[in-house]
């Protein structure tokens, strides 16, 4: 069944695909284009006011996919999560079976995830700390920003806005 | 200005893009067939781990601050 909630989230989701696929395009046309005189490093921030536009675009995104989250249709969760009344012993097994597999998945991906971002900082802090001869995390990312300023500015947006959607939210009991 | 930068950031735009397109689609086939989506999966260990999760949203928010504010 499409309900309103489920509909918008889709919705949502598949306009984020299509802004990201627009983005990818002009990135991939514009490459040969881009001014990367600016780039090395230490480089700098972009300038007033388009940093401003950076962090707000930022908050704000978080807050929207915030508010989506609180919004999210949870049919599915709470219907995965119940045991039918008529489940046999047998299927409840299987349906133990497949919960234990999927948080399995879930602690890995987490695992990996997590571990990735360790490594991402560490490398950050010595590459800012000791001025290291590779380019520093930064200096790729204020490239990018000096160099293809609206596509960094979507994706950063972008990036927001699934935090605030998935890391943001209320205890269940508040929206159901 | 060194040849692989233009190359390098097309790299990772682009990887950038595709890990968000992949979440983003296997989120919607999974609203779609009914089943729990990756964002639920997330939002159900957020909720388990409060305090890691808003750590993780700090350490997001003063990354990107670093990134685009900080002189």
């Amino acid at each position: 069944v499409v309900t309103t909630r489920k509909a918008v989230s889709v919705g949502g989701l598949l306009t984020a695909a299509a802004v990201l696929c627009v983005c990818g395009v002009s990135i991939v046309i514009a490459n040969p284009l881009l001014d990367v005189g600016a780039c090395g490093t230490n480089s700098k921030t972009v300038p007033w006011p388009v940093w401003v536009a950076f962090v707000t675009a930022g908050v704000v995104a978080f807050g929207l996919g915030s508010l989506l989250g609180h919004w999210r249709d949870l049919v599915n969760e709470i219907e995965e999560e119940a045991y039918p009344g008529s489940l046999t012993a047998d299927a409840g097994l299987r349906a133990d079976e497949r919960r234990r597999r999927r948080a399995e998945t879930v602690r890995l991906f987490l695992a990996v995830a997590l571990t990735l971002l360790t490594g991402l900082l560490a490398y950050e802090t010595w590459a800012v700390w000791n001025g290291s001869p590779w380019w520093a995390i930064t200096d790729f990312v204020r490239c990018a920003s000096n160099a293809a300023m609206w596509q960094t500015l979507v994706a950063s947006t972008a990036l927001l806005f699934l935090a605030g959607h998935w890391l943001w939210h209320p205890k269940r009991g508040a929206r159901t | 200005v060194t040849p692989w930068i233009r190359p390098a950031i097309m790299i990772l735009a682009l990887l950038v893009i595709v890990v968000l397109l992949a979440l983003i689609l296997l989120d919607v086939r999974a609203e779609l067939t009914g089943k729990r989506t990756i964002g639920q999966h997330i939002q159900r260990w957020a909720r388990r781990y409060v305090v890691l999760s808003s750590g993780i949203v700090f350490v997001l928010g003063a990354l990107l601050a670093h990134f685009f504010w900080q002189p």
